[in-house]
């Protein structure tokens, strides 16, 4: 027992007990302390410090790797949540948007109603779309009238045939 | 280098996750805290589980110490993992008390005591002929080497009362060897 714990214990005694009282109580105690020190008790066996010690680094790596595990889920748990944000936080399309999109058709758009004169692109591709369409109108022609001329063909040799036939 | 400069820097090192400095608690209070097990219990096998257990939670709580005395707050950890051991023990008991009754196989003989008394010496004996509280007070007093206005507070009994368990404890401890 430390001194200084023996003097504060003396100290305590004479407090509650008075002075006569205290000084046998504190005999009483220190016999009682002698007799604990004359049967000691054993000591623990060298391998169960061994195992302590081995126990202790296996539950310190464990902690470590929840540590680990539990940062880098909430890291990826805040990239997701930022994306989802940046996903789904977007709501109706703002000015800055609109504007953005209107940049893409070209300023003639605006300033002309024939904008097919003022664009060098648009002319190109308007005119490749006029003759793609006269392309098409004619072959639309060409497939009315060249079945048709081909079944009066037929008709007309058929009915000289059949005169031919009949007159025997 | 003082003891408790020495004492501090291995705690801090515990507190950062160095297994070595917990190596060294260990290797500092191992025999102290077995002792006080032993004293308590009577039974090697069991103080050796008590002693692991108490390490370990030592590694889980070291965040939570926040100074003073060491030795307080590891007998205070000590005398927790005691007292679940009992709770535990009392929830065995119950449990097999029910089982017997159920089965019918209530013996005529005496209830054979937990501890072999073969394995106990003079003074574990007559340790336990004391009520558990006194043992308690009297071993933690005796191994944890802290203040008696320490042990009180961790009791939560004022020091008075503490102070005549003690003694009247001690004083019948001695009369049962002696006698």
């Amino acid at each position: 027992m430390e001194d200084h714990a023996r003097d504060n214990l003396k100290n305590l005694l004479q407090q509650f007990f008075g002075a006569a009282d205290a000084k046998r109580a504190d005999a009483d105690i220190q016999a009682g302390d002698r007799l604990l020190g004359e049967y000691p008790a054993p000591m623990p066996e060298r391998e169960t410090i061994l195992r302590i010690k081995k126990q202790i680094a296996a539950t310190i790596w464990r902690r470590r790797r929840i540590a680990q595990t539990l940062r880098r889920s909430a890291a990826v748990a805040a990239v997701i949540a930022f994306a989802l944000i940046g996903l789904l936080g977007r709501g109706p399309a703002s000015r800055t948007d609109m504007f953005h999109a209107a940049a893409i058709i070209p300023a003639a758009i605006w300033d002309s109603d024939n904008f097919t004169t003022t664009d060098v692109d648009l002319v190109y591709f308007t005119g490749e779309v006029h003759q793609i369409e006269s392309q098409l109108q004619a072959l639309n022609t060409a497939d009315d009238e060249a079945p048709g001329s081909t079944v009066e063909d037929l008709e007309t040799e058929l009915r000289q045939i059949e005169t031919e036939l009949s007159k025997g | 280098m003082s003891s408790s400069v020495e004492l501090a820097r291995v705690i801090a090192g515990c507190k950062s996750g160095d297994a070595d400095c917990f190596a060294q608690i260990v290797d500092m209070y191992a025999g102290r805290c077995y002792g006080y097990f032993y004293r308590l219990t009577g039974d090697r096998d069991l103080s050796d589980e008590l002693l692991s257990e108490l390490f370990i939670r030592l590694v889980q709580k070291i965040g939570s110490y926040k100074g003073g005395a060491f030795e307080s707050w590891l007998f205070r950890i000590a005398l927790n993992i005691f007292h679940d051991h009992l709770r535990g023990k009392q929830r065995q008991r119950k449990l097999l008390d029910a089982r017997r009754t159920e089965l019918e196989l209530e013996s005529d003989e005496p209830r054979q005591s937990d501890i072999s008394a073969e394995k106990l010496d003079k003074l574990q004996v007559h340790l336990n002929r004391l009520d558990g509280d006194t043992r308690e007070l009297i071993l933690l007093r005796f191994y944890s080497e802290m203040s008696f206005r320490e042990i009180a507070e961790m009791r939560a009994e004022p020091i008075g009362t503490a102070l005549s368990k003690l003694h009247r404890g001690l004083r019948k401890l001695r009369e049962f060897m002696e006698g």
